[in-house]
């Protein structure tokens, strides 16, 4: 040892003494510092991303307790042990700078986006303490329906917590991403599923939807799968996307007008019997309607589909053809890019399935099939509940008016701001957000103003949100790199498979799961729900080892993640029942929407908004394949990439509007306006305009995404629920790339 | 030597908690009068500012880790593990072992330990160059980003005692 190293104990002696000015200051180094461990050198971990859904398999590599690298896990079906660019970059979200770190409540209650907020620390006591008084004061004075919840319904201890409470109001942002496939398949062919069999199919359909860029890699090998395979691609899309680049064929499709082309080719394989005969007469209930079914698609000839969409009849009628007969065939139908987006969703996803189903596809190889999955007992399975109150009182989305959205459950972000400002104002009296912003919400600015007629606000995430500004209570939330889940494949799953995600190191500051917070919750609000049947409060890991136990996946989680993942070879049985709502055949025509305002054959219908003198072109919203939504422009890996969004524009477009590259322009629509550079790039129809979603974060102090970019939301009308009943949207589209506008050079 | 280590252990203090009478008792501890006044004064206002400048859930406008302002924008990389190596060589490391090694407070109290230790100056001026170069610059925006005097006056104080 040293002279110094000596000297640094013995000071430890030395203070204390009083023999010295400044002493406790240097006497203060104990209160930070302790007697070291050995150090722990290189462990690697199995893990599950936790960006998006597919929950890729993760092999972590952890230095001294922190992470050093991530990369993808050998037999995970899903990554096939590769990540994505965001995937890679997790980390970073984890070791944000600008993470929530401890519970904090606001001093100031002025609330808006100038005013500093004056934020102290407080307990994660005084937090949960809080919270709880308010949203049970209120229950007592103003009902269960004056409570906002908007979170996803997951994790399971969460959804049972709002359960145990009687919230009504919860929302989550499918109605932009899959409600529309996930009420449609239900009664066509037997519930939502993720799963394209691209490696099988010999023809792969899109409308829209750019799967290479959307990034999520079952996907994205996938289709590399179906195009190593000698499948042929066909993507119709106003943008040459990723997508585009890759197929035999791309048809830069009217915005808005897939519906038209899908209906033309419905007519073309109806019409000349090309659908698979076999699987048509045996598992659908074609031949109860067939008449009608003939008559209806009568009408849509590919020559009227050509005046709608630009698509040459001729080719329409090929396509068409080839899809019946070039199979197995494929129209995947996924979330944002394609079902959610135009006011005509609805019908576009019956269309869709109607077409896979002719194909004879469904839940065969080559198709869309249900998931072969392990099953994971939820924590009401394990710990059953007493009966939860009825859930009692007004609507904020108000989508009581759509019987399909109200019996799926999903709640509508489009329609939230209409109803908290017009249609119950004052009747939202405190609001809890988890893990989302009203940066998702159409028209955000309107949705600021809502936000801000709510008395008390929480707000659960791992960065700073936008809506951080309005919160009383800020929770700082774990990431997934830092929680213990079991995680069934459901994108890529011929095979049952499940992998566990492990916490890769202690939570960073003060973060916790939202489990947790459930959990706490309810041990103050509705204790009895919260209790195993020996009478004891629930234990987060206790009820994780019973799920593992009862998965058949090992006695307890600590000895499943050893290996950390399970996988059960079988051969593919194709269904021959349908798990569809009221029979057990896939359904073409659906009686059951006749009673609940609801086409039961897909009618033409047009989008929402018609390109005219005032608005003249078409907005498309686009998320870049290193993105997530709006939750990742922090991430300084994944900012560099790409670090702003520009108003993509085709070069005629640009001469008309004497527009230079990188010029600023303004565009507006009826909702609002946005200005940006613009970028000039061939790969658009010359009556759009593009720009990527994500961007113009308002909490500007972000160290990265701070004053970065615009927000495309700016210029999305928001909608009424009676608006969307008017117009038969009766799936809930929020109508997030139906916007016109006019763009202005500045 | 002591008393540049102390106040090196003040400006370490000052960093990483908002807490008026302790800030004050080590100030008047070190005859810092004017300190000590400073942190009187806005006793009220301190917690608040502390967490605008450093733990905003906003977005801070002075991050207090050294990896954010020498690595890219992120916590717990290379200057985290590098000043883990420095506290493990004399045996001690962060008691909060789920947060940054890097921050400046952390650095700074162990620095002044350092000193007092009175370690070689080999050894002083290698930690200084790995761990509070960064610190002047870092200083200069709490300066012009401090609503209260307190902070503007613990960053001058820093400055002034960081000397290559």
């Amino acid at each position: 040892m040293n002279f110094s190293r000596r000297n640094f104990f013995r000071l430890a002696g030395a203070a204390g003494t009083g023999m010295f000015a400044g002493e406790k200051a240097l006497a203060s180094f104990d209160e930070y510092f302790t007697p070291a461990a050995a150090a722990t050198g290189d462990t690697t971990l199995t893990t599950a991303c936790g960006i998006c859904s597919p929950a890729c398999g993760i092999q972590a590599t952890i230095r001294d307790g922190s992470i050093k690298f991530l990369q993808g896990l050998a037999n995970d079906q899903h990554g096939r042990g590769r990540l994505c660019g965001k995937g890679a970059a997790g980390a970073q979200f984890a070791y944000d700078p600008d993470r929530l770190k401890y519970p904090m409540k606001r001093t100031n209650p002025v609330k808006d986006l100038e005013a500093d907020p004056g934020w102290v620390r407080i307990s994660w006591d005084e937090a949960l303490n809080t919270i709880a008084a308010k949203l049970q004061g209120a229950i007592k004075d103003h009902g269960s329906e004056s409570l906002l919840f908007v979170t996803l319904p997951a994790p399971d201890i969460w959804l049972r917590f709002m359960n145990a409470i009687g919230v009504l109001n919860r929302i989550d942002h499918i109605d932009e991403c899959f409600l529309t496939d996930r009420i449609i398949q239900r009664y066509t062919t037997g519930g939502k599923t993720w799963c394209n069999d691209f490696a099988n199919s010999k023809y792969v359909l899109l409308f829209g939807w750019d799967i290479l860029a959307k990034n999520k890699v079952p996907y994205a090998q996938g289709i590399v799968d179906a195009r190593d395979n000698g499948a042929k691609i066909v993507c119709f899309n106003p943008q040459y996307s990723a997508t585009a680049r890759f197929a035999d064929e791309w048809y830069p499709i009217r915005p808005g007008s897939d519906l038209a082309v899908a209906l033309a080719m419905i007519n073309v394989i109806v019409s000349e019997n090309l659908y698979d005969k076999e699987f048509v007469d045996k598992y659908t209930n074609f031949a109860e309607y067939e008449q009608k079914i003939r008559e209806h698609f009568a009408q849509y000839q590919p020559e009227w589909a050509q005046v709608q969409s630009d698509i040459p009849a001729e080719s329409i009628r090929r396509i068409a053809r080839e899809f019946a007969t070039r199979g197995p065939a494929i129209v995947p139908a996924h979330k944002k890019t394609l079902c959610a987006n135009y006011q005509n969703a609805s019908q576009l996803v019956h269309a869709i399935s109607i077409l896979n189903i002719l194909a004879g596809t469904i839940d065969r190889l080559g198709g869309r099939y249900f998931a072969r999955t392990v099953s994971i007992p939820a924590v009401d399975a394990v710990y059953p509940p007493p009966a939860y109150p009825a859930k009692k009182g007004r609507r904020i989305d108000g989508k009581e008016k759509l019987p399909l959205v109200l019996e799926d459950g999903g709640g509508i972000f489009s329609a939230a701001t209409d109803g908290i400002l017009n249609k119950y104002p004052g009747m939202i009296k405190a609001c809890v957000f988890n893990a989302y912003t009203v940066l998702s919400w159409p028209n955000p600015k309107k949705a600021f103003e809502a936000l801000a007629t709510i008395p008390f606000v929480a707000v659960m995430d791992t960065i700073p949100t936008d809506t951080v500004s309005f919160a009383d209570i800020v929770l700082p939330s774990a990431t997934y790199l830092e929680g213990n889940d079991l995680i069934a494949r459901d994108y890529r799953a011929l095979n049952p498979q499940v992998v566990a995600r492990q916490a890769l190191m202690p939570a960073m500051f003060e973060t916790k799961s939202i489990g947790y917070v459930a959990l706490e919750l309810g041990k103050r609000m509705a204790p009895d729900y919260f209790k195993d049947s020996a009478g004891n409060f629930i234990n987060l890991s206790t009820l994780l080892d019973e799920k593992t136990k009862r998965a058949g996946l090992g006695a307890t989680f600590a000895e499943f993640k050893k290996t950390g993942i399970y996988t059960k070879e079988q051969a593919f049985v194709p269904r021959t029942t349908f798990a569809v709502a009221g029979g057990t055949k896939c359904q073409i025509y659906v009686p059951q929407f006749a009673d609940k305002g609801a086409d039961v054959l897909p009618v033409w219908r047009t989008k929402r908004e018609i390109p005219d003198n005032s608005y003249p072109y078409y907005l498309l919203t686009y998320i870049p394949g290193v993105h997530k939504r709006n939750s990742t422009q922090n991430n300084a890996i994944l900012n560099e990439m790409l670090s702003t969004n520009t108003a993509m524009m085709n070069g005629t477009l640009a001469a008309k509007l004497g527009v230079k590259e990188g010029q600023m322009v303004r565009i507006s629509s009826r909702a609002g306006s946005i200005e940006l550079p613009a970028h000039l790039t061939e790969t658009l129809r010359s009556d759009v305009v593009m720009v990527a979603h994500g961007y113009g974060h308002r909490s500007r102090l972000l160290t990265v995404a701070g004053g970065k970019g615009v927000r495309d939301g700016d210029l999305v009308p928001d909608q009424s629920i009676d608006e969307m009943v008017k117009a038969v949207n009766y799936a809930g589209a929020s109508c997030i790339m139906d916007a016109v506008v006019r763009i202005d050079p500045l | 030597l002591t008393e540049l280590a102390a106040k090196f252990a003040f400006a370490g203090n000052a960093f990483l908690t908002p807490e008026p009478a302790l800030l004050a008792g080590l100030a008047r501890d070190l005859d810092e009068g004017a300190l000590a006044k400073a942190v009187e004064d806005d006793a009220a206002a301190l917690e608040i500012e502390y967490n605008r400048l450093f733990l905003n859930p906003m977005g801070a406008p002075c991050p207090p880790w050294q990896s954010v302002h020498t690595d890219e924008a992120r916590l717990m990389g290379a200057t985290h593990l590098q000043a883990l190596d420095w506290y493990r060589r004399y045996d001690v490391e962060p008691r909060a072992a789920n947060e940054p090694a890097d921050h400046i407070g952390l650095l700074l109290l162990f620095y002044s330990r350092l000193v007092a230790a009175e370690a070689a100056e080999p050894e002083l001026r290698e930690f200084a160059a790995a761990h509070l170069a960064w610190i002047p610059k870092f200083c200069d925006s709490v300066e012009s980003q401090s609503k209260l005097p307190f902070y503007r006056m613990v960053a001058r104080l820093t400055r002034e005692i960081i000397v290559f």
